[in-house]
């Protein structure tokens, strides 16, 4: 996929995952030197953080923050989106202790398979994104 | 992206676990219940309001919490990929 958004010219932010973070290295670099996207928090290790601790939440986000932030020379993610969209007032209170806002969505793609779905999504979103 | 290894709250440095415990103590988190799943669904204990505004669970999607973001700017889109990076990403 990263391989198409720099093709297609389409920038986007990238919800990444803790744990597929450290598991894939190379790729977390190529969504930041290469595509030099925006890079936010889903979280450690996608639980429903409304079913955790305080403590969880907490090092759920935390840990996620410091991979990218010690992966990138220091910059610090803004931003987050709860895995499942699960979200209370309590876990929005923990993540905005770590300066986190979090983005919610108002329509999806499943990727079914790599290169039916994103051929659909160019077709519609190409004229729109002004690239 | 299924569930993974939950991190474990006991590795993070003191200083996150101060600063954890003094904004618990400064009441800046709301004491609300934990969920737990039914039917994959986070559940509140009997007697929690989910669409109050003291819980607001978004997932249910008739409580916005203010300071969030929801929509794009008018006549723009805005792209996200979640769950990466993984080998699909590549």
């Amino acid at each position: 996929m990263y391989e198409f958004l720099q093709a297609k010219k389409i920038k986007a932010t990238h919800f990444l995952i803790g744990e597929n973070i450290l598991a894939n290295p190379k790729l977390f670099l190529i969504a930041f030197d290469v595509l030099k996207d925006d890079l936010a928090v889903h979280t450690w290790s996608h639980h429903y953080l409304t079913t955790l601790s305080n403590e969880e939440v907490f090092a759920e986000l935390a840990f996620t923050m410091k991979i990218i932030h010690d992966s990138t020379g220091g910059r610090l993610p803004r931003f987050w989106r709860p895995p499942y969209g699960n979200l209370d007032m309590r876990v929005n209170a923990i993540a905005k202790l770590l300066g986190l806002t979090a983005i919610f969505w108002n329509h999806e793609w499943v990727l079914l398979s790599d290169h039916c779905r994103i051929n659909n999504l160019a077709l519609h979103l190409a004229p729109r994104i002004g690239h | 992206m299924p569930t993974g290894t939950l991190v474990d709250p006991g590795a993070m440095p003191k200083s996150w676990k101060d600063f954890l415990e003094a904004a618990t103590k400064n009441g800046s988190i709301p004491n609300i219940p934990q969920t737990t799943l039914v039917n994959d669904v986070p559940t509140y204990p009997m007697g929690v309001d989910p669409n109050s505004p003291e819980v607001c669970l978004a997932d249910l999607k008739e409580c916005r919490i203010k300071g969030n973001i929801w929509d794009a700017p008018d006549n723009t889109v805005g792209i996200g990929t979640d769950d990466g990076p993984t080998l699909v990403s590549g």
